[in-house]
């Protein structure tokens, strides 16, 4: 999904981004097709739900117009949103249940509603029956990220308002999320980036600790020791969070820190910097 | 104070806040009795608008989050006194709860509806946040940082540092709404976040398109039909382009979510006013406040709400044949071409 981090909207961006999402193609047939359903219609429904749905097809997501405008405002990994000025979900509720209502026996009705509940369901992306979940926690976020905070938490010096952390992007900003004293200094960019490549391995004649440190744990890659102990002595980290895939076990105790504990994906490391206020 | 107790108080309070204004709207400026889903709407703009005036004054000041929450303390409690004495003032000519939300004839539906709304909660309670590694985790670190430094400035974690309120222009109504919402009641953001906003958005994105199905469906029967088609819709399209459930249901109560599944949905709602109405003004107030709050609430919102105003009320003045409703629409718009001015760099 590179292209929806570009900055240029190009006629082939914009049809990638079309493509990235051509399996909900027929949904949106259908959705077509209540629009000619509601031009039928007497009421507002036909202004609101009928005309404007055309009037949006033919500007908003016209590519002529849309890709000098979103080219524009720069905003070409947003494009997508510009799908939820269309009530998509409303008009097909609407539709369907004047199709429903439109049989003359109950038993009609009946059917006809079950036919389309299952026509949904069957085409749906099955999220209904998605068990990604059950984080049973009231935070609604990973337990191990609060009991990485509560290890961390033990071994805080008192006094001490902020303190500097390094972690991996998956722990991201969920740390300081729950913990606003531990401010983690690298989070959420480097989630966008891909696989590591030459350049990253190079970073190790970098004088930017910052990109040092961001490569290090988002590409796993092990840098020199003393390089990463200035870094770390740079930024003031007083935590070490490793992701226990990463690194190997002889590279991190070359790094020469304490563990002070674990979590089942985690090792928390105590790195001492900053304490001194 | 205990968490569950805690949800259960902040949404009672919200609620009751949303109910008040209305109520204290209706007194003072309805001729005729509104129904009681378009007051509750009108509480909800009067309520952002109000923490809207308190809180930019406070952002460009550079004063403190702890200030704020005690302002908002403050009007509260007025609000909650003003509704007192209204009430006790006009005693018979006080809404009741749902009399004319549409269902007269059958209280059952009522019933049905609150399952509906109950299952959507539920279901939201239920499900992971999809993208927290991405951005769930970057908006909720901002907000625990004001709270936690009683400030509004804002840790980027972008370079990991706390960035200035005095130097972070960008208004962020509902982050800072949510970080007051949390001081004033001792409660962890997180739990306000992923909870309590979450909870509200799910159940004003069904009430608004229970609002909308009201306008055009009007028999309660199609109406209860649609209610549940549209909720299985949106849970079975969830990752879909066409529908932002998997914002409503995943990534609860983050800005761009509530673009997608309050504002732009209450765009259509009072467009369908509008239309019905055009020359009633208090719907063009509201469509007003909504570009307004919308733009203040999340940058998507200053392409999307002009986006979806101009679709929506660009055939009107050709339909009534007026040509002053073209004055309306861009009077409406001008907050929206505000910031967009603002963003581009123009102004």
């Amino acid at each position: 999904m590179d292209y929806l981090t570009g900055t240029e909207l190009t006629k082939e961006s914009f049809y990638a981004i079309n493509k990235a999402y051509w399996s909900d193609m027929p949904y949106f047939i259908i959705y077509l097709l209540a629009i000619t359903y509601m031009l039928r219609k007497r009421g507002c429904e036909k202004y609101v739900f009928g005309y404007n749905a055309i009037i949006a097809l033919l500007t908003v997501f016209n590519p002529i117009f849309v890709i000098r405008l979103v080219e524009k405002l720069g905003i070409i990994n947003r494009y997508y949103r510009f799908y939820w000025i269309l009530p998509v979900a409303i008009v097909l509720a609407y539709t369907f249940t004047d199709i429903i209502f439109s049989g003359k026996k109950n038993i009609e009705k009946i059917i006809a509603f079950a036919i389309i509940m299952i026509v949904i369901s069957e085409y749906g992306k099955g999220v209904l029956y998605d068990e990604r979940s059950n984080y049973d926690n009231i935070y609604k976020i990973s337990n191990e990220t609060i009991e990485v905070c509560h290890i961390m938490d033990e071994c805080k010096p008192e006094g001490m308002d902020y303190l500097k952390i390094y972690n991996n992007y998956e722990l991201a900003l969920e740390v300081q999320g729950y913990d606003a004293s531990l401010q983690p200094i690298i989070g959420r960019y480097q989630a966008y980036q891909g696989q590591p490549s030459e350049y990253h391995i190079n970073l190790a004649n970098t004088d930017d600790d910052w990109l040092l440190l961001q490569t290090m744990e988002d590409k796993n890659i092990d840098f020199p020791v003393e390089r990463v102990r200035q870094a770390f002595e740079n930024y003031r980290v007083t935590f070490y969070i490793r992701k226990k895939t990463n690194h190997t076990d002889e590279y991190i105790r070359e790094l020469g820190y304490d563990m002070i504990g674990e979590t089942e994906s985690y090792e928390v490391y105590f790195c001492g910097y900053g304490i001194d206020g | 104070m205990s968490n569950i107790l805690g949800i259960m108080i902040i949404l009672m309070y919200i609620f009751a806040m949303f109910h008040m204004l209305g109520y204290i709207y209706n007194y003072f400026f309805a001729n005729i009795e509104m129904h009681y889903g378009k007051s509750l709407i009108i509480g909800v703009l009067l309520y952002y608008s109000i923490f809207y005036v308190i809180y930019i004054p406070i952002q460009f000041t550079n004063k403190s989050l702890t200030l704020l929450s005690v302002l908002w303390g403050l009007v509260s409690l007025g609000v909650i006194i003003g509704y007192v004495y209204l009430c006790q003032k006009k005693k018979n000519q006080r809404n009741k709860l749902f009399q004319s939300i549409g269902f007269r004839e059958n209280k059952y539906y009522y019933v049905i509806i609150l399952a509906i709304i109950i299952y959507a909660v539920f279901y939201a309670m239920k499900t992971n946040i999809y993208y927290s590694v991405l951005d769930n985790s970057f908006y909720n670190a901002g907000i625990n940082n004001m709270v936690y430094s009683g400030t509004l400035n804002y840790y980027d974690g972008y370079i990991g540092t706390i960035i200035d309120t005095s130097a972070f222009k960008t208004i962020r109504l509902h982050e800072v709404h949510i970080a007051t919402i949390s001081t004033l009641f001792n409660v962890h953001p997180l739990i306000v976040i992923n909870r309590v906003m979450g909870i509200l958005e799910i159940v004003g994105n069904i009430f608004i398109a229970l609002l909308i199905f009201k306008e055009i469906l009007i028999n309660y029967k199609k109406i209860i039909v649609a209610l549940v088609i549209y909720l299985f819709i949106n849970i079975n399209m969830c990752g879909s382009i066409y529908t932002a459930s998997s914002f409503l249901f995943y990534r609860l109560a983050e800005t761009k979510s509530i673009t997608a599944n309050i504002t732009l949905p209450l765009v259509v709602l009072i467009c369908i006013y509008i239309y019905k109405k055009p020359d009633n003004k208090i719907n063009w107030y509201m469509l007003f406040v909504v570009s307004l709050l919308g733009v203040a609430i999340n940058d998507s919102a200053l392409f999307l709400l002009p986006a979806c105003i101009i679709v929506n009320l660009i055939l009107l003045p050709l339909i009534y044949k007026k040509i002053s409703y073209i004055k309306n629409i861009v009077l409406i718009l001008l907050p929206c071409i505000f910031y967009i001015c603002l963003y581009v760099g123009v102004a």
